[in-house]
């Protein structure tokens, strides 16, 4: 196995790496690690966080990044594999722009917490713990992770793989869910889209922003849908085995799933629809403040 | 030494608690007995495993309502009074605590501050029509809105430091969480008892706590 | 090779966020453990004052690891509600005398031991059953039977249950050391138990725990 390193531990000058490629340097930092090693990666504001589960026992951040920027890790031994390794990329402060690129390879089974600025993340292959906390850019994740915790303010969050948990908090991102089991969604203004998996357990919930559930259901799956006024819009399979409970306060209620129509609500205020198929062995509930929620078969 | 390691032998050489004498001899004995060294091994799995559990977990989310409930008033000796900087405000509690959040955190940060330049504050302007609540609700927002103020006053000193884009999108998400939220209450006012409202009700406060907290959470200059 | 580590200097914990009653699912945050509480000092300060805002931000910066431990001492949801619940409400009381001779975090633990202690104290008094330091040591594997792990479990989830299955004074001896890393003697001033008597109880949880795992 190869391995990289300016240092064991401590602090690492990047300004004594390699040449330089114009205004930017290289960055080149390994160690040997657990094949469940936590990894936190701290870093400002920079183009593109790359996160990458391999087979070998090591971890390995390169990349390259502003003149002037400072890299620090903490280690051990070396020769040892660690259990937990801090990284941190402190980039000058009169940058404004977003520069660099860094590519963190972790043990598959590693737990990985990576925490930046406005940065463009993609991660592939790690099966251990996600938790990602981007402020703007995107977060895309590949791949199944055990668990996956992704929060931003305005990047837009996308989960291609199937993670057995995971919870997504954006402020105005969008959040795009192809997969999973247990699944929390949150937001103000993004939207919410859940499709694929074998949900068993989810909640999505906005204040302004639409949500399409289209996910598939595991038996005896528990969906919640909430939204104060955005539209919630159910596709379900034509015979899915499934019972759901619709609520508004003023929004109105569209059914093009089953024959059932939406009646008013209490005192006429909104609508409310009950309606099944199959023997019931998931349920959906989904609460409007305003926004529509409209049901039809996929 | 022809028989195994006690079990307490093995503990005692992965906590570090031998001397040099006694824990090379156990060292010894682990080259040459596989059985041990097993041992050993699963003894460190234990220890890997019990190390990687969360060290924190969140407690319900309701928890600290009951927590306040019961924190008595602190009387510092020889200061005679509660301290608290919200007491002159909360002397109209049954007026100023019917207001949304934001206004509550307006007035209260304009009383607190009377010869001191406002600070620029990350909060909405939306000021809602004060409403009668139940009274469950009402104490539910009570404890939202002790926790927005925490949380206002902690960001309004870190405001500076962000971008000023996250400043952007953290106002607007907080002025339409206000919004939905000054919503919800008018509509509880003349339907109590609708438990869906109430539930989309509290979403909405939580929600907004949420962006707060996280944005108080944010590194300089993101 | 140490089997304990100093929590100081242990990276990579983690933060649950949500964790049903004696922990069926669990789930994890590697946020929460190195957001570094700004200022935790001058709010601190603020609360000695009467400060109930401050002394909110120290609840929410703390409340995840009071409430992990209280969990893991109780093995049940509610009492660990109720015991958390019960320690910052003695925090609160007692933080006039804190003076920052431990981390914030650390005296909250010590606050909730001494809480479960007492708690047990009383249940004693009121109940024919004894659960002593030496009756724990003796308690058969009974404990656990029962505790297998259900296919589909992570390795974390398995541990958990089967912390959860053991006799109440080997778990906190196990939760307190090899959990959250305490010393012995931290342990020690914790609890008021004697270095020996820790010390089989650690043992003790072991065995079990690696018998239960099947490590």
């Amino acid at each position: 196995m190869r391995l990289h390193w300016l240092a064991a531990a401590g602090t690492i000058a990047v300004t004594a790496a390699i040449a330089p490629l114009a205004a930017q340097q290289k960055v080149n930092v390994g160690h040997l690690a657990s094949p469940t090693v936590s990894v936190r990666l701290f870093t400002a504001a920079i183009g593109s966080v790359h996160v990458v589960g391999w087979e070998k026992d090591s971890i390995e951040l390169t990349g390259v990044v502003p003149n002037g920027s400072r890299v620090e890790t903490s280690g051990g031994p070396p020769l040892e594999a660690v259990k937990g390794m801090k990284m941190f990329v402190e980039t000058p402060t009169e940058l404004t722009g977003r520069e660099g690129q860094l590519v963190l390879k972790v043990p598959r089974g590693a737990r990985v917490w990576v925490k930046t600025g406005t940065t463009d993340m993609d991660v592939t292959g790690v099966t251990g713990g996600l938790d990602l906390n981007v402020v703007g850019g995107s977060i895309t994740v590949h791949g199944s992770s055990r668990e996956l915790r992704a929060e931003s303010m305005d990047a837009h969050v996308i989960v291609e793989g199937s993670p057995q948990w995971a919870r997504i908090k954006t402020a105005t991102g969008n959040i795009t869910m192809r997969g999973g089991m247990d699944i929390g969604a949150s937001t103000i203004s993004g939207t919410i889209r859940s499709s694929g998996g074998d949900v068993e357990r989810a909640k999505l919930e906005s204040t302004t922003g639409g949500i399409v559930f289209a996910s598939d259901l595991a038996r005896s799956a528990s969906v919640e849908l909430e939204s104060h006024s955005g539209t919630i819009e159910v596709e379900l399979l034509r015979r899915g085995d499934v019972e759901l409970d619709v609520a508004t306060i003023t929004g109105a209620i569209e059914n093009q799933w089953s024959k059932t129509r939406p009646v008013p609500g209490r005192e006429g205020r909104g609508m409310t629809l009950t309606t099944s198929w199959g023997m019931n062995s998931g349920h959906i509930t989904v609460r409007s403040f305003k926004g529509q929620v409209q049901v039809r078969s996929r | 030494m022809t028989d195994h390691l006690t079990f307490e032998q093995l503990c005692d050489l992965a906590d570090g608690a031998l001397d040099a004498g006694a824990a090379a001899v156990v060292r010894q004995h682990l080259t040459s007995c596989d059985e041990c060294a097993a041992q050993l091994r699963a003894l460190a799995a234990l220890g890997d495993a019990a190390a990687s559990l969360p060290l924190s977990v969140s407690p319900p989310d309701d928890l600290w309502v009951d927590i306040r409930g019961q924190l008595a008033p602190r009387a510092m000796a020889g200061r005679g009074r509660i301290t608290s900087w919200r007491l002159p405000q909360l002397a109209a509690a049954a007026v100023v605590i019917a207001v949304g959040s934001s206004a509550l955190t307006a007035l209260v940060i304009r009383g607190a501050q009377p010869h001191t330049q406002t600070r620029d504050r990350i909060v909405s302007s939306t000021i809602s029509v004060p409403t009668a609540l139940p009274a469950r609700l009402e104490s539910a927002e009570n404890g939202y809105t002790r926790s927005i103020n925490a949380l206002q006053l902690v960001l309004a000193d870190r405001r500076d430091s962000l971008a000023p884009s996250t400043v952007a999108t953290v106002e607007h998400s907080l002025r339409i969480a206000d919004s939905a939220i000054a919503e919800a209450r008018a509509a509880l006012a003349s339907d109590p008892a609708n438990a869906a409202l109430a539930a989309l009700f509290n979403s909405n406060y939580e929600r907004k706590i949420d962006v707060l907290r996280r944005a108080t959470e944010l590194a300089p200059r993101t | 090779m140490l089997l304990h580590r100093d929590k100081r200097s242990e990276p990579g914990r983690h933060h649950i966020h949500q964790m049903a009653t004696v922990l069926p699912f669990v789930t994890s945050n590697l946020s929460s453990e190195t957001r570094a509480p700004t200022g935790d000092a001058s709010l601190v300060a603020r609360a000695q004052r009467g400060d109930v805002d401050a002394f909110e931000i120290l609840y929410r910066t703390h409340a995840g690891r009071v409430y992990a431990l209280c969990l893991r001492l109780t093995a049940n949801g509610t009492r660990a509600r109720e015991l958390t619940q019960d320690v910052f409400v003695r925090a609160w009381e007692a933080l006039p005398e804190f003076r920052g001779e431990s981390n914030l975090t650390t005296w909250l633990h010590r606050i909730a031991v001494n809480a479960m202690l007492m708690q047990q104290r009383s249940d004693k008094r009121r109940s024919a059953r004894v659960a002593l330091a030496d009756d724990d040591m003796d308690s058969s594997d009974a404990a656990l039977q029962g505790a297998t792990a259900p296919e589909d479990v992570a390795t974390a989830i398995d541990l958990e249950r089967a912390v959860a299955a053991l006799p109440p004074g080997v778990r906190r001896a196990f939760i307190l050391h090899d959990v959250e890393g305490y010393s012995h003697e931290e342990i020690a001033q914790m609890t008021g138990l004697a270095a020996g008597t820790l010390r089989a109880q650690l043992h003790r949880a072991r065995q079990l725990l690696m018998r239960a795992l099947s490590l």
